[in-house]
C-alpha cells in the first residue's frame, strides 16, 4: 500500500481535474491510501457549491463531493487561493462581510502548511494541472 | 525531517496566478525548514528576467530575489527553454545553474517529491 497526496490546480471540467478524479478513484479501488486532497490555484473551484452544471453535462464538483463523502477523505482547499476566488465557508464569509457559505460539504479551508505536511509524510505527491 | 523536493515552474510570471501561487507554496515549505530546489523551464524562464514591468501586480522578480532569505537558493534554469525564446543567461536576475535535458532528467530522478506550477 502506498500513501498519496494529490495537488489539484485545475478547475472542474478541465482534463487535469478529471484525470485527478479518476486517479483518486483508481488508487482507492486498488487499496492505496489517499492521505489528502489539496485543492490549490484554480482547483479551488472544485469546492465551489454555487455553480450549476447544465442538464446532461458531467458535474465534476458533485463527483468529487460524492467521493470525499463516501471515503471520508481529507479534502483541503487552500484558504488563500479560495478567498481570492470567492470560495468562502461560513466563518470566512462573515469575517469578510460577504454573502454566503459557498463551500461544498466535506471540504475544509486551511493553509498551505497542510500541503507541506502531506508532502513530507505521504509516499507520493501527484500534481494535476 | 527534510526531504529532497523539486519545484518546477513552467508558466510566465503575469499570465495568471500560477507562478505567484507556486512561489507561495515554496515559501510555505521554507517555513517548515525545507529547502526545495527550483527549476525554471518553458514559459517559466520569463520569471527570471531582470527587467519586469508589472501591470498592477506585485513584482515577481522581487519575490524571487527574497527567496534566499528563506534559505531557498538552489535555482536551475533549463537552457533549451532560454534558447528557444532568444534569451541568454546574461538576462537573468539571479544566478541559476544551467540544465540541459539530460541533467534535468537526472535532477528529477534524484528528488523525492516533484511539484509543478
Amino acid at each position: 500500500m502506498t500513501s498519496f497526496v494529490l495537488l489539484i490546480q485545475s478547475p472542474p471540467s478541465t482534463p487535469a481535474n478529471l484525470h485527478a478524479l479518476n486517479f483518486a478513484k483508481t488508487l482507492l479501488a486498488q487499496g492505496h491510501e489517499l492521505q489528502r486532497l489539496f485543492f490549490y490555484g484554480q482547483g479551488v473551484y472544485t469546492a465551489f457549491s454555487a455553480a450549476v452544471t447544465p442538464h446532461g453535462e458531467f458535474d465534476a464538483g458533485d463527483a468529487w463531493q460524492q467521493l470525499v463523502e463516501a471515503h471520508h477523505l481529507d479534502a483541503v482547499v487552500c484558504i488563500a487561493a479560495a478567498l481570492r476566488r470567492g470560495v468562502l465557508d461560513e466563518p470566512e464569509a462573515l469575517r469578510h462581510g460577504k454573502a454566503a457559505n459557498l463551500l461544498r460539504k466535506g471540504f475544509e479551508l486551511a493553509g498551505l502548511g497542510m500541503l507541506v505536511e502531506s508532502i513530507l509524510t505521504a509516499d507520493r505527491c501527484m500534481t494535476f494541472g | 525531517m527534510t526531504i529532497k523536493c523539486l519545484v518546477i515552474f513552467r508558466e510566465s510570471p503575469y499570465s495568471g496566478l500560477r507562478a505567484r501561487e507556486g512561489l507561495e507554496a515554496v515559501m510555505a515549505m521554507a517555513a517548515y525548514d525545507q529547502q526545495p530546489q527550483l527549476v525554471f523551464m518553458a514559459e517559466g524562464v520569463w520569471q527570471l528576467m531582470a527587467q519586469q514591468d508589472e501591470l498592477e501586480r506585485k513584482n515577481h522578480s522581487k519575490m524571487l530575489a527574497a527567496l534566499s532569505l528563506y534559505g531557498v537558493d538552489q535555482l536551475f534554469v533549463h537552457t533549451p527553454s532560454l534558447i528557444a525564446r532568444g534569451l541568454s543567461h546574461a538576462a537573468l536576475l539571479l544566478p541559476c545553474e544551467p540544465l540541459d535535458n539530460t541533467t534535468l532528467s537526472a535532477l528529477i530522478a534524484q528528488s523525492h517529491k516533484v511539484l509543478s506550477f
